[in-house]
C-alpha cells in the first residue's frame, strides 16, 4: 500500500517531482565541482605527509633571514653565503643516518656562454651553470665507499643522452629549453665564460673560455630546464669558491606525520621530554630536520613539500569560501523543495485527511512525503554528480591543465548531502499535516 | 573508520544503556523539552571534558584528573544503584516523583559517567590523527561521518533500549544492576592503577595481580557488556511472550486483535535491541580482531648449529633480495629470530646478517612488503642497502664471515642474541653434573658460563660446576649445553 501511495504521487505529479530533482541535482553538480577540487588537494597533500620519502633542502643559515621591505621579501645575503663542501659527511652523521638516502650539494654559477648570443640585444648569452654530484664518492666513517649524487637524489630528472662521470669535470647536461634556445646537441662543445661584476671588461676577455661537453640533455619543470648541469669542481673552478657549496638536496626514508611530528613542527619547545625522545627518536622528516641543524650549526634545513606549498596553500586559503558556497547551495536548494512540497501538500490535503480517518498516525503520513524526498534526493544528486563530475573534469583542465579526477568519496558524500536536503526541505511543511484534522479537509473546510 | 566507532562504543555506548535504563525505571517521558535538555547536557559535558583533557597537560595531572571522575562515576553508579532500586522495589505504591527531582537524579547519576567515557575518548584518540592536512580529503571525510555514524547509533541505541525498558520493566532492575556491577568493576580497576602509579596505595604483589587481571579483561569489556544486554533482552522477551500466550482463550476477536497488535509492537522492540548489540558487537571486533592488528611476520625457518657450532646457510638460496628469516633456539630457551637480506642486486650480491630486532623499538621485527623493509613496531622504512650498519632503527647486526659461497654464523654470536627477545619456550635440557634432564622454565639453579646458560637439578651440581666447569663440560670439540628436545 504505502508503495502505491508513493507510485502513485510520482506518477500523477510528475512535473512537479521532476523540477524539485533537478533542484537537488543543480546544487549538487556545483557542490560535486567545488569538493573533488577541495578533496583531489586535500588527498594529494595528505599523500605528501604520509608518505615514506622526504625532501630536505640545506642552505646557509644567512639565507633564511629575510629582511621585509615594503611587503617584499628581501634578502642582501641570499646566495652569498655558502656551506662548506666537507660538511657533507656529517649529515650522515645523525642518529638517523641510516635513513638518509642521498645527498646531492648544489653551487650555482652565473656564466657566458661564448659564441652564442641572446635574442633581444646583442650581448652574451647568460646562463646559470650548476655544479653538483651526478654519483660521487661522499666518505663518511661508516663507509668510505658511500656514493651519493643527483642519481640518487633527483630520480625524476628525465635524461636523454647519459649522465655525466664525476671524474671527468668537462661532461655536462644541458637543459631541455637551453638546448632549444641555442640548438645544442648531445656531443656539442660550449666555452663558459665566467660573469663576474667586477671584472672589468678587459679582463674578461683575458680570462679564457672553459670549454665543457654536453653529454645529455635533461628535463626537470624547473629552474634546470634553463640551466647547464656540471661537476660541482667545475662550478667550484669557474667561480674561485674552492670547497664551497650552496645549498644541499638530502632525500630521506621517513615516517608520516602525526599529532606528535606537527606538534614538533610548530614548537619544538612544547614538547615535554617523554614526546621529545620519542619525536627525536622517531624517523619523522621534521626530526631528521632538526638533527641536520645539529649536525650543521651554519646551516638551515627544511623539508621540501611540493603540493603542500604550491596548489595546497592557494586551496588552504580558498577552502573556507568553498565550503560557504557549498552551504549556500544546498539551503537554496532545501528552499526551493520547501516551497514545492508546500503546495503538494496543500493539493494532497484530502488525500492525508483520508488517510487519517483511516487510522494512519501522523507518523505513518509523514513517512509517505519523508520516503519521497529520500527519493528525490538520492535521484537528484546522482543526478548532480554526473553532471557535476563532466564540470569538475573540464574546470580542472582549464586551471589546472590536468583533469580532476572524481574521488570515489564524493560519489556517496555528495548523494548523502543531497537525501539530507530533499529531506529538509520537507520537514517544514510536513509540520502542518499534524494540524490537518480528517473531519475538516474531507469536508472541504 | 572502525577506529572511531570502536571508540565510541567503548566509552559512551555503556552509559547510554544505563541512561535508558535509569529514564525508563523513572517513567520520563521522551518530549521535545526533555531530549533537548538531555542532549545538551551531554554536549556540555563532553565539551567540558575535552576542555579539562586539554588544560591537563603533565601526566601527573592526567592522571589525578581521572581518578578523581572515577570517583565520581563510582559514586553516580552507587546513586544509580539505588534509584533504579527504589523505582523497582516501590513502583507499586504509583507515588511518582516530580519531573524537576527525575532531572536532578539523572544528571547527578549519569554526568559523571558521561565524564568518565568522554575522558576516555579524548585520552584514546589522543595519539591519533584524524587529518594530515587542514584542507578537507578523504581520510578527514571518512573519519568526521564514522564519528557521526557512532553519536547516531549511540542515540539509536538508547532509544531502542528506552523503548524496550518500558514494554518489558521486570528486565530493567537486574539487567541495569549487572551492567552497573561490570562497569563499577573496571572503573576500580583503572582506579587502583592510578592510585598505584600515584603512590597513594602501596604496591602489593596481590593488589597488582588482581588489578592487572582485571585489566586483561578490560579489552572485552564492550563483549561483555553486549553480551549481558543481548542474554537479559531474550530472557525477557521470552518471558513476556510465554505470559501472553497464557491468557485464557474465550476472548473477543477485537481483544485478539488488540493482543497481537501488542505482541507485534514488542517483537519490533526486541529485534531493534537485538540489532543494536549486534552492530556494536561487529564493528567492535571487526576493529578488535582484524583492522588494528599489526603487519604479520613471515615464517621463521628453525635452524640448529652443526657439529661445529656453525649454522651454514648457501648465499645462492638467499640473495633473491626477498627477506629470509631464520631462528634458533638459544641455550637459556629464548627463540632468537634473523634474517638475511641481499644489499644491493643478484648481479651484485652483498648479503646483511642482522637480528629480527631494533635497539630502539625491541623485538617486534622487520617485514617486507613490496621491495620495501620496514619496521613493524615504529613504521620506520629502513633503506635496504644500509642493512647490516647500526644506528638508527636498523636491525641489530649479526656477527658472521662468508666461505665458500654460504654465511657462517657461529652459535656464540647467535647466544647473544638471547638478550635481545623475550619470546621464551621450553626445552629440555641436560644438567652437565648429574646428566639429569630437566626443563628451563623449572630448573631451580642456572648459571652462565662462557656465554651459554646451564641448568642444574640441584644446588649440589651448581656449585660443583662453579667450581670447576671444565671438568664437566666435553673435553674435545664444541663446549656448549645439550638441548635434549624443543617444545613450543
Amino acid at each position: 500500500m504505502f508503495l502505491t501511495i508513493i507510485s502513485e504521487s510520482f506518477k500523477q505529479n510528475m512535473r512537479r517531482k521532476l523540477l524539485a530533482i533537478i533542484t537537488v541535482g543543480l546544487a549538487a553538480a556545483l557542490v560535486t565541482t567545488l569538493l573533488s577540487l577541495v578533496v583531489g588537494v586535500g588527498d594529494k597533500m595528505a599523500g605528501e605527509m604520509k608518505s615514506y620519502g622526504s625532501n630536505i633542502r640545506v642552505v646557509p643559515r644567512s639565507d633564511t633571514i629575510n629582511l621585509n621591505v615594503g611587503g617584499v621579501e628581501y634578502n642582501p645575503l641570499e646566495g652569498r653565503d655558502y656551506l662548506e663542501e666537507d660538511q657533507l659527511s656529517t649529515i650522515k652523521e645523525i642518529f638517523w643516518s641510516n635513513n638518509i638516502v642521498g645527498i646531492t650539494p648544489f653551487l650555482k654559477v652565473p656564466v657566458f656562454l661564448e659564441g652564442a648570443t641572446s635574442h633581444q640585444s646583442n650581448a652574451p648569452y647568460k646562463l646559470n651553470f650548476i655544479g653538483t654530484y651526478f654519483d660521487h664518492v661522499i666518505p663518511i666513517e661508516a663507509d668510505a665507499s658511500y656514493r651519493s649524487g643527483a642519481k640518487i637524489t633527483h630520480k625524476y630528472w628525465r635524461i636523454k643522452g647519459a649522465w655525466p662521470l664525476d671524474d671527468k669535470t668537462d661532461q655536462v647536461l644541458i637543459g631541455e629549453a637551453l638546448a632549444r634556445a641555442i640548438k645544442a646537441n648531445i656531443g656539442d662543445k660550449l666555452a663558459l665564460i665566467i660573469d663576474n661584476p667586477s671584472l672589468s671588461s678587459a679582463e674578461k676577455q683575458k680570462n679564457a673560455a672553459t670549454l665543457v661537453t654536453v653529454s645529455g640533455i635533461v628535463s626537470t619543470g624547473e629552474a634546470e630546464d634553463d640551466a647547464i648541469i656540471g661537476s660541482l669542481a667545475m662550478a667550484q673552478q669557474l667561480s674561485g669558491l674552492q670547497g664551497k657549496v650552496q645549498s644541499i638536496s638530502v632525500s630521506a626514508l621517513t615516517i608520516p606525520e602525526n599529532e606528535l611530528s606537527m606538534k614538533a613542527l610548530k614548537d619544538e619547545d612544547s614538547l615535554s621530554p617523554k614526546e621529545y625522545d620519542t619525536w627525536y627518536c622517531s624517523a619523522f622528516v621534521s626530526a631528521i630536520v632538526h638533527q641536520i641543524e645539529e649536525a650543521m650549526p651554519n646551516a638551515s634545513a627544511k623539508a621540501v613539500w611540493q603540493v603542500t606549498s604550491g596548489e595546497g596553500a592557494v586551496i588552504q586559503k580558498l577552502q573556507t569560501l568553498l565550503l560557504v558556497i557549498t552551504c549556500a547551495a544546498f539551503i537554496s536548494a532545501s528552499l526551493g523543495i520547501s516551497s514545492l512540497m508546500n503546495t503538494t501538500i496543500m493539493e494532497r490535503a484530502k488525500e492525508i485527511g483520508l488517510l487519517k480517518a483511516l487510522g494512519a498516525s501522523n507518523w505513518k503520513v509523514y513517512s509517505i512525503f519523508w520516503s519521497e524526498a529520500l527519493i528525490i534526493g538520492a535521484v537528484g544528486g546522482l543526478l548532480g554528480l554526473l553532471l557535476g563530475a563532466g564540470m569538475a573534469y573540464e574546470v580542472g583542465r582549464m586551471a589546472f591543465s590536468s583533469p580532476l579526477i572524481l574521488e570515489p568519496i564524493i560519489l556517496p558524500l555528495v548523494v548523502v548531502l543531497s537525501i539530507l536536503t530533499a529531506l529538509i526541505g520537507v520537514i517544514l511543511p510536513t509540520r502542518a499535516i499534524a494540524s490537518l484534522q480528517p473531519v475538516e479537509v474531507l469536508y472541504g473546510r | 573508520m572502525s577506529f572511531y566507532l570502536s571508540v565510541i562504543a567503548q566509552s559512551f555506548m555503556p552509559v547510554f544503556l544505563v541512561v535508558a535504563c535509569l529514564a525508563a525505571s523513572l517513567q520520563l517521558r521522551l518530549t521535545k523539552k526533555t531530549t533537548v535538555i538531555g542532549l545538551s547536557a551531554i554536549a556540555v559535558i563532553i565539551v567540558a571534558a575535552g576542555i579539562l583533557y586539554r588544560t591537563c597537560t603533565i601526566a601527573s595531572d592526567l592522571i589525578e584528573l581521572k581518578m578523581l571522575v572515577q570517583v565520581l562515576a563510582l559514586g553516580g553508579a552507587i546513586l544509580c544503584f539505588l534509584v533504579l532500586f527504589w523505582s523497582w522495589r516501590f513502583s507499586a505504591t504509583k507515588r511518582q516523583p516530580s519531573s524537576y527531582t527525575i532531572a536532578i537524579t539523572i544528571l547527578v547519576a549519569i554526568g559523571p559517567m558521561f565524564l568518565q567515557g568522554a575522558l576516555m575518548y579524548f585520552d584514546v584518540t589522543s595519539v591519533h590523527t584524524m587529518s594530515a592536512t587542514a584542507v578537507l580529503n578523504s581520510e578527514l571525510i571518512i573519519n568526521g561521518s564514522s564519528i557521526i555514524l557512532g553519536v547516531i547509533a549511540c542515540l539509536l541505541t538508547f532509544f531502542f533500549c528506552f523503548v524496550f525498558c518500558k514494554k518489558q520493566p521486570n528486565f530493567i532492575f537486574p539487567f541495569a544492576s549487572i551492567l552497573l556491577v561490570i562497569m563499577s568493576l573496571f572503573w576500580l580497576a583503572q582506579l587502583g592503577l592510578s592510585a598505584l602509579q600515584t603512590g597513594s596505595i602501596e604496591i602489593t604483589a596481590e593488589r597488582v595481580s588482581f588489578i592487572a587481571k582485571l585489566s586483561d579483561l578490560e579489552a572485552y569489556r564492550l563483549y561483555i557488556l553486549i553480551a549481558v544486554l543481548l542474554v537479559f533482552a531474550v530472557c525477557s522477551y521470552r518471558y513476556s511472550v510465554w505470559q501472553q500466550k497464557r491468557i485464557p482463550a474465550g476472548v473477543t476477536r477485537a481483544q485478539k486483535r488488540k493482543d497481537r497488535a501488542v505482541y507485534l509492537q514488542s517483537r519490533r522492540q526486541f529485534n531493534q535491541l537485538l540489532l543494536t548489540g549486534v552492530f556494536w558487537g561487529a564493528t567492535a571486533s571487526y576493529y578488535d580482531f582484524y583492522a588494528s592488528l599489526p603487519p604479520q611476520r613471515s615464517e621463521a625457518l628453525p635452524v640448529t648449529p652443526d657439529a661445529n657450532g656453525n649454522v651454514i646457510l648457501p648465499i645462492e638460496k638467499v640473495k633473491d633480495g626477498r627477506l629470509h628469516r631464520f631462528s634458533y633456539i638459544s641455550s637459556d630457551g629464548h627463540r632468537v629470530r634473523f634474517f638475511l637480506i641481499n644489499r644491493f642486486d643478484e648481479q651484485n650480491v652483498k648479503i646483511a646478517v642482522v637480528f629480527d630486532a631494533c635497539m630502539i623499538c625491541g623485538d617486534e621485527g622487520y617485514i617486507q612488503e613490496g621491495n620495501e623493509v620496514y619496521c613493524i613496531a615504529c613504521g620506520v622504512r629502513v633503506f635496504v642497502p644500509s642493512i647490516g650498519k647500526e644506528g638508527g632503527c636498523n636491525p641489530i647486526p649479526l656477527k658472521h664471515r662468508e666461505e665458500n659461497g654460504q654465511i657462517v654464523i657461529n652459535r656464540r654470536a647467535l647466544e647473544k642474541g638471547a638478550t635481545y627477545f623475550s619470546e621464551q619456550i621450553e626445552i629440555t635440557v641436560e644438567d652437565p653434573v648429574s646428566k639429569a634432564e630437566l626443563s628451563n622454565m623449572s630448573a631451580p639453579y642456572s648459571y652462565e658460563h662462557d656465554g651459554f646458560s646451564y641448568f642444574f637439578a640441584s644446588e649440589h651440581n651448581y656449585d660443583l660446576f662453579r667450581e670447576n666447569p671444565e671438568r664437566y663440560l666435553p673435553v674435545s670439540g664444541a663446549k656448549h649445553p645439550k638441548q635434549l628436545s624443543t617444545r613450543g
